[in-house]
């Protein structure tokens, strides 16, 4: 079944096949037909903006510059992240892909009704996360099942952490009856529990730093464009530095430079594109759920992206976002460079954090950073294969050099790939190990909610939610 | 009352000005066009905001990440009820409220 999937998506290419299927699942819930058709056809437009279009004209733009970076400099760091929409795409273009969105509201319903979890998760294009390390496993492994079962085990992980955080973030955001699987948002969330507890410890949990006066300070730093073009300046001073005599070389470096903040602005609006299709689906399952959800008392499991508006997350964000530049030149044994994904990671790695730290800045600020280093370095690893892979799906790359695409990883990721093909004589030890855990999280959880609720960060007497909503 | 021929702005926010601005745009571009309304949605990021409304005319704003935008001359709706379809009709209740003040 895999090998023939793989000859249709080579045949087709992702732009073509993911719509198709799109469609075809959004006839089967009763979609009305023109409305499915427009919505497949704008997934088209999306991933046809983003594959065929801007990850092109990033990678030969970039590649050149980091290409004479390894080879002049010896600046190790050939791996360019153009963004998380180059992996949900490469996601939604395997066999997992197709198959992702019926099993993972099978295993959802599933869980639910053993009363393994209170959530119900709605975001179904976030599933996308889930079906990436299953991808990537599947082609690692080259064993379909074992790409499921990671697959389905992120997701598992993910709504046991989501029960977990619920209260504390439904306080700090104000967002009663939610809860965030949500595979980024939840990234840092392992890292903060430890330095929380160590903060909480040595007093430091007690120190609190006003984020708005931070975050009038930080000015122009303050946009993800404009750091995207410092990062692009800094790129082709080291790799054209000794040539700066030449008016031609100054031409190039700015012309790197805009070019990246194009890139930056210019790829939400791709994505815009690809959620406007998926949209239909989504509202679809919604209608179809949410009724029963809310009768159980159920939290709908929603994307982080709704917590990020939040003045600490923003502030904790932009702080991690500026650390990250120096982090990804001076790191020992990083290979990647994040350009796409500047302005995203460091603020959805904040989003739980911020939540569990209750709003504090500086712990926030440790554990994201922390977070952001973890996953340069699962970057790294992913990104040895990557482009590989995206060759074998169909994906074509410009030739860039000694510079390649590679894959933003965050932490939840990075573990789950880890886990998923770790095998020893066969055996599937990693899978086995992160089900182990999994059931344990499970049992223990729902022995004593409460203490858990506390280690992530829910406290009674804490008064109001510090967010106002004025409607 | 809103006349046909007045088009209503509307201006979406949410953290990336991609995900969820978008779902919640289509919700009530639908809405509007159902209830025979000319209306313009513009989708931006939740940072840039109150910089937007500045700078521009709008009716009102529906935000997907938090409120408190700092913004004071024209009415802040939470968006999230679009997504959850919880509170849904208080929310059409509020917009309708605001487009027949405005």
């Amino acid at each position: 079944m895999g090998s023939v999937f793989n000859i249709v998506i080579k045949a087709f290419g992702a732009a073509v096949l993911l719509p198709l299927i799109i469609l075809v699942f959004e006839l089967a819930l009763g979609v009305k037909f023109s409305k499915a058709l427009r919505s497949a056809l704008y997934i088209g437009i999306g991933l046809n903006t983003l594959i065929s279009i801007l990850n092109p004209y990033f990678m030969g733009l970039v590649g050149k510059a980091v290409s004479d970076m390894i080879t002049g400099a010896g600046v190790n760091l050939p791996y360019v992240d153009t963004g998380w929409s180059l992996l949900a795409s490469l996601a939604y273009s395997t066999l997992i892909g197709a198959l992702i969105i019926p099993i993972g509201i099978i295993v959802n319903l599933a869980m639910i009704f053993l009363h393994w979890t209170d959530t119900l998760d709605l975001d179904l294009w976030n599933f996308w996360h889930w079906a990436f390390v299953g991808s990537l496993v599947y082609y690692a492994t080259n064993n379909l099942i074992y790409g499921l079962l990671s697959a389905i085990a992120m997701e598992m992980f993910l709504l046991v952490i989501g029960d977990a955080t619920a209260p504390t973030m439904q306080k700090f955001f104000n967002l009663p009856g939610l809860a965030w699987p949500h595979a980024s948002g939840q990234g840092g969330t392992l890292i903060a529990l430890p330095v929380k507890w160590i903060s909480d410890r040595i007093g430091l949990s007690k120190i609190q730093l006003n984020s708005q006066t931070i975050r009038n300070k930080l000015g122009l730093l303050g946009d993800a464009s404009v750091i995207g073009f410092i990062i692009a300046v800094i790129i082709g001073l080291i790799a054209w530095g000794s040539k700066l005599s030449d008016l031609q070389v100054w031409g190039s470096l700015f012309a790197l430079g805009i070019g990246t903040a194009a890139y930056i602005f210019m790829y939400p609006k791709a994505t815009a594109a690809l959620m406007e299709g998926f949209e239909p689906l989504t509202s679809r399952v919604t209608e179809l759920l949410s009724k029963s959800g809310s009768q159980r008392g159920l939290n709908f499991g929603m994307d982080s992206a709704l917590c990020i508006g939040h003045p600490d997350v923003i502030t904790t964000g932009l702080l991690v976002m500026l650390t990250t530049v120096p982090l990804m030149f001076l790191l020992p044994g990083n290979r990647i460079l994040i350009l796409g994904d500047i302005g995203v990671t460091p603020f959805f790695l904040a989003s739980a954090i911020t939540a569990i730290m209750g709003g504090n800045i500086i712990t926030s600020y440790i554990a994201t950073t922390i977070s952001v280093i973890v996953t340069l370095y699962f970057s790294s690893a992913v990104s040895t294969n990557f482009a590989s892979l995206l060759t074998t799906i169909g994906i074509a790359l410009p030739d860039t050099g000694s510079a390649v695409v590679g894959a933003d990883t965050r932490p939840l990721h990075g573990l789950f790939w880890m886990l998923g093909k770790w095998t020893i004589g066969g055996i599937p030890l990693g899978l086995i190990l992160a089900f182990v855990c999994i059931f344990a999280m499970l049992f223990f959880f729902r022995r004593n909610k409460k203490a858990w609720y506390r280690a992530f960060g829910y406290e009674e007497e804490q008064h109001e939610a510090r967010t106002e909503v004025n409607v | 009352m809103a006349t046909s021929n007045r088009t209503v702005r509307v201006l979406v926010v949410c953290a990336d000005g991609a995900a969820t601005s978008t779902v919640v745009s289509v919700r009530l571009r639908e809405y509007f066009e159902n209830k025979g309304l000319r209306a313009e949605v513009v989708q931006g990021r939740v940072v840039d905001a109150k910089t937007i409304v500045e700078n521009s005319k709008f009716d009102l704003v529906v935000s997907t990440a938090g409120s408190n935008l700092g913004i004071t001359n024209v009415p802040v709706l939470n968006g999230v009820p679009l997504l959850t379809g919880i509170g849904k009709d208080q929310f059409y209740t509020q917009l309708d409220s605001i487009i027949q003040q405005s």
